[in-house]
């Protein structure tokens, strides 16, 4: 069995007056330690799939299970415990808590779950190349230097599954091949799984494997 | 705690505005509640503190039926027969006046309502040897003072009190003024009643105050191994039921009937006052929380959990507990006025001055109030933070939904509509004066739900008063119209500034209302019965019950007999009862005036004359008296039952009042010196040719002289006085108004801070940036201004209704429209003045910036 499976899976919004399918009966499964690209154009429904996977959102339909157990029968607690231990996410915006310093930012999940982060926290940020902005906030780094910092949260408490939503979407070419590298490198570093969305054909290609989303559908 | 301090303390660190401002509002809720508990606090010490002097080692006190001379001095010997009566010490304590002789230091304090008279309350207490087992220095040497019981001489006075009046100051009593030049003076007695005392041998103070074989108090010492309460159960039985056995530290019936009808209406204000600091709090942590959604979302997403909620909790509980410390210093600031006003009142009955004391309590009340009213506040906020949509958020599909939210226009109605029915309830209240206990019950649950009903009624009706205003401009001045525009589209919002400003017009408005019909009422009153006749007087006109400077027999005597004079008429007031609860007044009168209407009964003369008696509508309440009832009244020598013939709408001691001749009033109570006296005109002769004869005549030094239109002057002022606590409770409320729309317009430009950077980008000048924002302000205040002036004309109806039945009378029905405009206009600066810093933050944002993503 799979370390993610998704059987069966559906989500849908409203968007006024119209239910929009974003996914549409999605099978998938992703193995321990496997670079898996999911490729698709925009609004296909990839920060969608990401967002199931990871517990932050439920499906109408279907079943998401990570090591074997069904996220729909996880009270919000536990899935917020996966996040904390099992899951890390990278944003393409990528989303730092704009008044804490990077090594705030990457020990928040340490912190989360109550424990110590100084050891963790420096080696983690030295892995991706930003111990000399420990103490810089958000504001005050690159684009690039921002997603490091986000790829070094999502590594930090050494996660067996890595989501990463369009983690190059918002840089310009050079920088992207940069945090690409890093964001590559560092998962397996720590053996994880990595799920990448991204609609750059060339990032995709270095996966594993990669999947097509398109119409609600993976294929 | 890593975690609080890294997401949300330094938060507050960082928006020091938002956080002081969540601090001030929750500070406003507290700082009213905690004044109330300051000022009974004060009341009970400052009572505590003068048993403790005069009192001393005696735990218990046995008082007579009135506040006045009320124990039979036979009560004595059955004190000190009853078994576990170590000591029985007699005592008068007289509230009387003193007057500073010439060079006496400025400064001096005043009686209220004698207006240029330089006279002060004093206590004068009689005692003689028996008073040693309190006092064991009392000069009880053969040929003393007091070992002799000497009627004549100057009282012993306290150090303070010698410098206040100086060399040459007297001592007013009823037998006249008695000079103080030689007194003796004991330093000790600076620390009774701030020094406001003097001593004097027991038998001299019956003499002067009209006391012949009476006592105010004895203080009783039990006997070794004896148990007060024993004793006390003891004392009752053996004095009988119409005297009355207290702790030493009891305050007296006629201070604590204030204080009872105060403390409601405080506490009623300081509930209103929390309420809006709970709305003020929960806006300023809901916008706060609006802002970061997107950071809570991350936090959500890389493990939040529960922590979000809790972190949020522990932020409003920061601010809550700082608001509290501000709060309860605030509110002992407030205590200050409040407990000044108080003790000036009991000063006049009781002789004893309240002062401020402060323990650590309304601290740790303070800040668990402080905290509960935030967190409290919070915890929606929390819990709506907790279910947000992370996804939505982290993909920005969390946007607001920006066309223009329902205009709540069912709710409002309905919340007018059982505004209006809060009115009605009123009515039903206040029939024939609220003579039933249901009334009184029902009187306040109507008062409390129509100053409800139609506060929601406002803030449901502002937004679509914004709305009717948006479609009456649409076309003109866009940046004017942008600002209306955002007014309708946050509903909310526009809700907590339109209430704050319309309360504080409303209780402006309801606040002058009253003291416009109080006056009115006074004055009419007044010159409908008095019109005939002077006022003579020794004292003030109002609250003077206890006051022993009265006309001396000398004076009466030559008054009665002035050129001029056609007729004098006296009447006396006398407290009866040993608790507040059980206090009369009881008036006698000798002229034939029955002014009152009767809801119950009859008010006929003839029985009137016959000892029949009207009572007040508070007292038939109290003892569900009707006509052909049986009134009970302690007197000093036993009770007695007097018939009644009619509830009628005096007033005076909240209605709690029985009426009777003066013949009849003194067979019960004994003789009564007078307080006051009404002079009539002899034919041919006008008031003002008789005020001048009297005041030429120089029969006393003390004899105040006043028409008609100068009474009604003098009791209306003292009167309207007593509601300057509502008028500070307004000056709060105008602070309030300031910060609700400051906090609100700050942290709404905070949220919309992407929209206002499009709307730079596309052409709009600081300047209409500006005017945007200062227009959302004025609009929301001169809506909240009509609304709120609406909505006080039924709050000022239902109290109108409601209040008699608490204070005893009904005043008419008057309207200061005028204090809408005054107000209006004030409040709407006020709430400028709080929109210019976010208007001019909002004029000079960054543009770039704020079109960022984040």
């Amino acid at each position: 069995m799979g370390l993610l499976r998704l059987d069966g899976v559906s989500k849908r919004f409203r968007r006024g007056r119209e239910d929009v399918v974003a996914l549409d009966g999605v099978e998938l499964e992703i193995d321990a330690g496997e670079f898996v690209s999911l490729v698709g154009p925009s609004g296909s429904g990839k920060s969608t799939l990401l967002h199931l996977a990871g517990g932050i959102d439920q499906p109408d339909d279907g079943l998401v299970t990570f090591d074997g157990r069904d996220l729909g029968r996880l009270s919000v607690g536990e899935r917020a415990r996966l996040r904390r231990k099992e899951i890390g996410f990278v944003f393409q915006f990528f989303h730092l808590i704009p008044t804490l310093t990077v090594a705030e930012n990457v020990a928040l999940p340490l912190l989360l779950d109550g424990r110590r982060a100084d050891g963790a926290v420096a080696d983690t940020i030295a892995q991706v190349g930003l111990s000399e902005r420990a103490r810089h906030l958000p504001g005050e780094l690159s684009g690039g230097e921002m997603q490091r910092a986000a790829i070094a949260r999502a590594l930090v408490a050494r996660p067996r599954l890595l989501l990463a939503d369009e983690p190059t979407g918002n840089l310009d070419s050079a920088t992207g091949k940069e945090v690409l590298d890093v964001l590559v490198t560092e998962v397996l570093e720590v053996g994880a799984a990595l799920l990448m969305a991204t609609h750059d054909e060339r990032a995709a290609g270095r996966a594993g494997r990669v999947l097509n989303l398109r119409d609600g559908n993976v294929s | 705690m890593r975690l609080f301090l890294l997401l949300n303390l330094r938060r507050l660190v960082r928006q020091p505005v938002r956080t002081v401002l969540g601090a001030v509002a929750a500070a406003a809720g507290v700082a009213l509640v905690v004044s109330v508990a300051v000022t009974t606090t004060s009341v009970s010490r400052s009572f505590a503190d003068f048993a403790s002097h005069v009192a001393g080692s005696a735990p218990l006190r046995v008082v007579g039926a009135t506040s006045r001379g009320g124990l039979d001095e036979s009560v004595l010997s059955t004190v000190e027969r009853t078994p576990g009566v170590g000591a029985a010490v007699p005592m008068v304590q007289a509230v009387t006046l003193a007057d500073p002789g010439p060079g006496a230091p400025g400064g001096t304090r005043t009686v209220t309502g004698q207006t240029g008279s330089s006279v002060q309350p004093v206590l004068a207490v009689g005692i003689d040897c028996r008073a040693q087992p309190l006092v064991p220095s009392l000069p009880c040497g053969a040929g003393s003072a007091l070992a002799t019981g000497t009627t004549t001489g100057p009282p012993t006075l306290s150090a303070a009190l010698l410098r206040r009046l100086g060399p040459d100051g007297v001592l007013l009593t009823d037998d006249g003024r008695l000079p103080l030049r030689g007194a003796p003076v004991v330093s000790r007695l600076d620390a009774v009643v701030g020094g406001q005392v003097v001593v004097m041998p027991l038998a001299q103070s019956q003499a002067l105050f009209g006391r012949s074989h009476r006592l105010d108090v004895v203080y009783v010492v039990p006997s070794a191994g004896t148990h007060v309460e024993t004793l006390k159960q003891r004392l009752s039985a053996a004095v009988g039921p119409w005297n009355g056995v207290l702790r030493s530290t009891d305050p007296p019936p006629a201070a604590t009937v204030v204080l009872g009808g105060l403390v409601p209406l405080f506490g009623l204000m300081g509930l209103f006052a929390l309420a809006i600091g709970a709305v003020l709090v929960y806006d300023v942590i809901a916008i706060s929380l609006e802002e970061r959604r997107l950071d809570l979302a991350i936090v959500a997403a890389v493990g939040g959990g529960r922590r979000v909620m809790t972190g949020v909790l522990a932020e409003a509980g920061l601010m809550g507990l700082a608001g509290g410390l501000l709060g309860t210093v605030g509110g002992v600031a407030l205590a200050g006025p409040v407990t000044a006003g108080l003790s000036d009142f009991t000063r006049r009955t009781v002789g004893i001055a309240v002062t401020v004391h402060v323990t650590p309590a309304p601290f740790a009340v303070g800040a668990a109030l402080g905290v509960g009213l935030a967190v409290a506040a919070a915890w929606f906020s929390a819990r709506r933070a907790l279910r947000m949509d992370v996804a939505a958020e982290l993909s920005n599909r969390g946007l607001r939904d920006e066309t223009a939210p329902r205009v709540r226009w069912r709710r409002g109605a309905l919340c007018l509509g059982l505004g209006l029915a809060g009115v009605a309830l009123s009515w039903v209240a206040g029939f024939h004066g609220g003579m039933y206990t249901w009334q009184s019950h029902l009187g306040s649950v109507a008062l409390l739900g129509t100053s409800t009903a139609f506060a929601l009624a406002v803030a449901l009706a502002a937004p679509g008063v914004a709305l009717w205003v948006l479609r009456l401009w649409r076309g003109r001045n866009a940046s004017v119209g942008l600002g209306l525009a955002n007014l309708v589209r946050n509903p909310g919002r526009t809700s907590v500034m339109a209430v704050a400003v319309g309360s504080a017009v409303a209780i402006a408005f309801v606040v002058a209302s009253f003291d416009l019909s109080i006056h009115d009422a006074i004055t009419s009153a007044i010159t409908r019965t008095r019109n005939q006749s002077l006022r003579v007087s020794t004292t003030p006109p109002n609250n003077a019950l206890d006051i022993d400077a009265r006309i001396p027999p000398a004076v009466l005597t030559s008054l009665r007999h002035l050129p001029g004079v056609a007729g004098l008429e006296s009447g006396a007031v006398v407290g009866s009862g040993h608790t507040s609860s059980g206090l009369i007044g009881v008036e006698g009168q000798d002229d034939q005036n029955l002014p009152f209407d009767v809801v119950s009964g009859t008010k006929d003369l003839s029985a009137f004359d016959r000892g029949q008696v009207l009572v007040g509508v508070g007292l038939a309440r109290r003892l569900h008296l009707r006509a052909g009832s049986q009134l009970a009244l302690d007197t000093p020598t036993g009770t007695v039952r007097v018939p009644v013939q009619g509830v009628w709408l005096n007033g005076d001691f909240a209605g709690g009042v029985v009426n009777m001749p003066m013949s009849m009033l003194t067979a019960l109570y004994g003789p009564q010196p007078a307080g006051e006296v009404a002079l009539r005109p002899g034919p041919g002769v006008t008031l003002d040719q008789l005020a001048r004869e009297v005041t030429a005549a120089k029969l006393d030094p003390d004899l105040q002289v006043q028409t008609p239109t100068e009474l009604a002057s003098s009791v209306s002022t003292d009167v309207r006085s007593q509601l300057a606590p509502f008028w500070a409770l307004q000056r709060g409320l105008l602070l309030v108004a300031f910060v609700a729309v400051l906090s609100t317009l700050l942290l709404v430009g905070a949220q919309r801070r992407r929209e206002l950077g499009l709307l730079a980008a596309v052409g709009m000048r600081p300047s209409e940036l500006f005017r945007m924002v200062m227009s959302e302000a004025a609009v929301v205040a001169v809506i909240g201004v009509a609304l709120g002036a609406l909505g006080a004309i039924g709050q000022y109806e239902a109290s109108h209704e409601v209040i008699p039945i608490f204070i005893g009378y009904k005043d008419p029905f008057r309207l200061a429209g005028g204090t809408v405009v005054v107000y209006g206009v004030l409040v709407t600066l006020v709430v400028l003045i709080a929109a210019a810093l976010p208007a001019w933050r909002t004029s000079r944002l960054e543009v770039a910036a704020s079109l960022r993503y984040e």
